[in-house]
């Protein structure tokens, strides 16, 4: 709104000192955290500076090498990639034809994956562990996917439905014209002309699985199969709290969802207000 | 007249098919369901022993040791008292600290915190209402793996939590449960029926089909009913058998007749039914020993005389210096199958009448929906079949458990007591109450999403501003809080306000103040946690702004300061107004995830201090996993359901969100 005037301007300077103060304080959390993981003692350290007084990559170390870190790592990635492949899928077929098809209960399908939506997650735990027990996949990494793809289905549904609605018809109505079926029209028209959407949808399905923290606490009962949040979070226990360990996870663990969505962020204020709102 | 058969010998298999896979879920889980029961037995006999001080802990630990070896698939046995183990069935560990280094040995410290605290709350709970026979809360931790069963027990001295017991049980290769009989049952139904109404037409066909039908119902609950009484029953044997095994290996302690006796009632508890033990014969090859007649019983009960009493033979033990022969039975209390299988007929008969009354047109019409538009619902299939069964049946069964109560694994319908007794309940005063946690829950909502939208909207005007340097920087560092993992952040918080080492409390030092122990009373308790949410949540709105203010045209300030305009009226008439779309709908989702925000008050706060920060949401699950009360937990759930429903409804109707969507 103000696009005049030297960037120099005592106003503009007494904004960016202001600016910068609180980028400072907002970034402080953080930055305690990276001088908590160099910091090699597993106490907090007594003063407010955030700089470390003798850095060392002892917890990185530590973590890495000593604890399972890299077998919940490994969990984790899996859980997370498998979550958003099915994810995507699940989501892109059934939003396709919610977009392009006129059926019977098409309108109750779209209003249950809204009302769902809204369901306390809390409720859904005691029957989820009676349903994942009576599959037999309690403790194992494909039933924390299965419920975490699942769960994610109605809001990018209703996210890619949203998109897929804007991409005009006369693009497939050609194709149909020149003899092309309709799998041919999803898998090669849809999807790459709504990559944008779906990336999003990868990136939330991905996400969903990398942070969530209480089913997965709650089905996987032995340390091989924990994933990292159920890791970390025993770090930093009752019996005995490793903060430094927990800090150099706590690095690790954001930096590839950090990257990831700084990426797409973009699409994903867009994405989540429209989808939000209506899922 | 065909098709009228087809649905109702498709309505048969449906019923069959749905009672198969039921049964035969419970069925593979009967024998982890067994080692439950053992392990469960043992924990408990060890508590006991470690926790009455007329035993000795040597004694303990031969104990330990005894069954340790007299169980075959005992894999260990620990009890823990602070952070040492008393006895172990490792003489490596026996006597022993826990190890710092080791995952799961703070696990195991941190299990034994919960059951103390379990405990306090069951005594809290008792003082509360004396009339209580049994702990309202499960004392006693049970872990299933593949491979392995954990039980954990309290030990308790005096009523107060002294130690705890832990036993892991290698599993059994699990076996295949599926009773045959409703297997059986469930195809002669089926066959039955074929035959009958494939011959009659009209009124005949449907009056037969339909006593076939109810008859295949009614057959089908009366033996999973009885195949029910049959596990139970077998559970039975074996909670006999593993207690007599049990009051073998402990029957070398220096203790009295007496002493003995309320061993075994403390020991002797069947969560099925009535077990009974007696004594036929004791050989002391030490004098130490008390002499045979001191233990054999005085009152000849060493007959079984109940004729519903079934003898599983006799049990010794001979690893000690005494040989002590006894007999054990058990008795299962008088089962109800008739009026269980009465609950099936009417059931049947229900179920025909609303199949009768037009579920088989439905059925038919949906049939040709599904031929005509078989492209679309290939399409919706894969992500239906997956909503279905781990969304809308968790949704449906979710609400039906809250018209029902759990006690001891068994749940039984209790109508709309749940819902009346959360909703009927005044008491203020209690962190529990249900209206204090809305109170607190919206207060929560209303503060989270002002601040919100408060500090996002201020940040946005202030980097709306494309002469100002730096710009993108001060953007992403201001993102950043939103990208961090929301349990990272909550922990990572926690910690900044730890009463002795936190940051917040070193500020508000190095500033002159005295440092506050956050999480002891509401407000501090309540600010933490608002602290970090804020902190969490600002940036999304920040956004949402930013997006919004960049794209009002230019041309409409220039506009207004040609007429004059300050700057506050062209905030107030100009940015205000056409921020509106972007931010009502941001705010309606903000609304909703601040609302069911879980990781930040059960992570922060824990609900600290008595449950009073706890938000609805949290407290739901404090109602089903903590206090175990899960047809409580369910209504309550059901509850928030409602309120949620209610304000999407009405923001819906106001802004129109939904609007043209479902085109």
């Amino acid at each position: 709104m103000n696009e005049t005037g030297s960037p120099w301007s005592p106003g503009r300077l007494a904004k960016m000192a202001f600016l910068a103060f609180s980028a400072f304080v907002v970034m402080y959390p953080v930055l305690w955290v990276v001088k908590m993981a160099l910091t090699p003692s597993q106490g907090f350290d007594t003063s407010l500076s955030p700089i470390p007084p003798n850095p060392s990559l002892a917890n990185f170390e530590h973590l890495v090498f000593e604890l399972p870190f890299l077998t919940w790592l490994f969990n984790s990635a899996l859980v997370s990639l498998a979550t958003t492949i099915l994810g995507v899928f699940l989501a892109c077929t059934s939003a396709y034809a919610l977009s392009r098809f006129r059926f019977p209960g098409r309108a109750t399908a779209m209003l249950s994956f809204l009302v769902t939506q809204m369901f306390p997650g809390v409720m859904m735990m005691i029957p989820l562990y009676y349903i994942v027990d009576a599959l037999g996949l309690l403790d194992q990494l494909i039933g924390l996917v299965l419920v975490y793809a699942t769960t994610a289905i109605p809001f990018c549904v209703w996210m890619l439905k949203g998109y897929f609605d804007t991409i005009p018809k006369e693009l497939e109505e050609a194709a149909l014209m020149d003899g092309a079926t309709t799998s041919m029209i999803f898998w090669r028209i849809m999807l790459p002309l709504s990559l944008p959407a779906v990336s999003v949808t990868a990136l939330f399905s991905f996400m969903t699985a990398w942070n969530e923290f209480i089913l997965a606490a709650m089905f996987m009962n032995s340390e091989s199969s924990y994933t990292l949040p159920v890791g970390l979070k025993l770090l930093v226990g009752q019996f005995s709290s490793d903060w430094g360990y927990f800090a150099a996870g706590a690095i690790l663990v954001s930096v590839p969802v950090m990257a990831l969505f700084f990426a797409l962020q973009k699409h994903l204020v867009g994405g989540l207000t429209a989808g939000g709102v209506k899922g | 007249m065909k098709t009228r058969v087809a649905y109702f010998a498709g309505a048969a298999a449906l019923v069959s098919v749905t009672f198969l896979a039921l049964e035969g879920a419970r069925g593979t889980h009967a024998a982890e369901e067994a080692d439950i029961l053992r392990a469960k037995q043992i924990a408990r006999a060890v508590a006991w022993m470690a926790g009455e001080n007329v035993v000795r802990d040597a004694d303990v630990a031969t104990f330990v040791d005894n069954v340790a070896k007299g169980f075959g698939r005992v894999e260990s046995i620990a009890v823990l008292k602070n952070t040492k183990f008393v006895a172990h069935s490792d003489p490596e560990r026996s006597g022993k600290r826990l190890d710092r280094d080791s995952l799961a040995d703070k696990a195991l410290y941190d299990t034994a915190k919960r059951l103390k605290a379990t405990l306090d709350k069951n005594e809290e709970e008792r003082a509360k209402n004396p009339k209580i026979e049994r702990s309202p809360y499960p004392e006693i931790e049970v872990d299933r793996l593949e491979s392995e069963t954990t039980v954990r027990a309290p030990v308790v001295v005096d009523d107060r939590f002294r130690a705890m017991t832990a036993v892991r049980m290698k599993a059994d290769p699990p076996a295949s449960g599926l009773p045959w009989t409703v297997v059986l049952a469930a195809l002669l139904g089926v066959f039955v029926f074929a035959g009958i109404t494939w011959k009659v037409e009209g009124v005949a066909a449907h009056a037969a089909g339909s006593l076939v039908l109810l008859a295949v119902v009614a057959a089908q609950v009366g033996l999973v009913i009885d195949h029910r009484a049959v596990e139970r029953d077998a559970h039975l044997a074996l909670e006999a058998e593993t207690i007599g095994k049990l009051w073998a290996a402990g029957w070398f302690a220096e203790a009295t007749r007496d002493e003995k006796s309320a061993a075994l009632a403390a020991v002797n508890r069947s969560d099925h039914g009535v077990v009974e033990h007696h004594v036929l014969e004791v050989r002391s090859s030490t004098v130490a020993r008390p002499s045979i007649e001191d233990l054999l019983p005085k009152d000849g009960t060493n007959e079984i005389r109940d004729p519903r009493a079934h003898l599983i033979g006799q049990n010794e033990v001979t690893s000690v210096p005494a040989t002590v022969t006894f007999a054990s039975s058990w008795r299962s209390p008088d089962n109800d199958r008739g009026a269980l299988t009465g609950w099936g007929v009417i059931f049947g008969a229900f179920g025909l009448l609303v199949f009768n009354l037009g579920l088989a047109g439905r059925l038919y019409r949906g049939w040709r929906a599904a031929v005509d538009h078989r492209t679309a619902y290939a399409y919706m299939l894969p992500a239906g079949v997956g909503m279905l069964v781990l969304v809308f049946v968790p949704v449906t069964f979710g609400i039906v458990l809250g018209f029902m109560q759990r006690q001891y694994n068994e749940l039984t319908f209790i109508g709309l007591g749940n819902f009346a007794s959360i909703l009927s309940d005044f008491d203020l005063s209690d962190p529990r109450n249900f209206y204090f946690t809305l109170i607190v829950t919206i207060w929560w909502t209303f503060a989270n999403v002002t601040l919100h939208v408060v500090i996002g909207l201020f940040f946005a005007l202030l980097l709306n501003d494309k002469m100002l340097k730096a710009r993108g920087v001060f953007r992403v560092l201001l993102i950043i809080p939103w990208a961090v993992p929301n349990y990272i952040t909550a922990l990572i918080w926690k910690g900044m306000f730890h009463r002795q080492f936190g940051a917040i409390n070193f500020a508000l030092e190095t500033m002159g103040f005295e440092p506050i122990s956050w999480f002891q009373t509401f407000w501090p308790a309540f600010s933490a946690n608002l602290a970090t949410n804020v902190w969490l949540g600002f940036p999304f709105m920040m956004v949402v702004s930013l997006g919004a203010l960049q794209s009002i045209p230019s041309d409409l300030y220039e506009a207004a300061i040609v007429d004059g305009a300050s700057r506050w009226q062209r905030f107030k008439n100009i940015t205000l107004p056409l921020l509106m779309p972007a931010l009502v709908p941001a705010v309606i989702v903000g609304t909703v995830w601040t609302f069911n925000n879980f990781n930040i008050i059960y992570l922060v706060s824990e609900g600290q201090p008595n449950g009073a920060t706890d938000i609805l949401i949290t407290e739901a699950f404090r109602w089903a996993f903590e206090r175990d009360r899960w047809g409580y937990a369910a209504a309550y759930s059901t509850v928030i359901f409602g309120v949620l429903l209610l304000f999407s409804m009405t923001t819906n109707r106001i802004t129109g969100a939904t609007k043209g969507a479902f085109e």
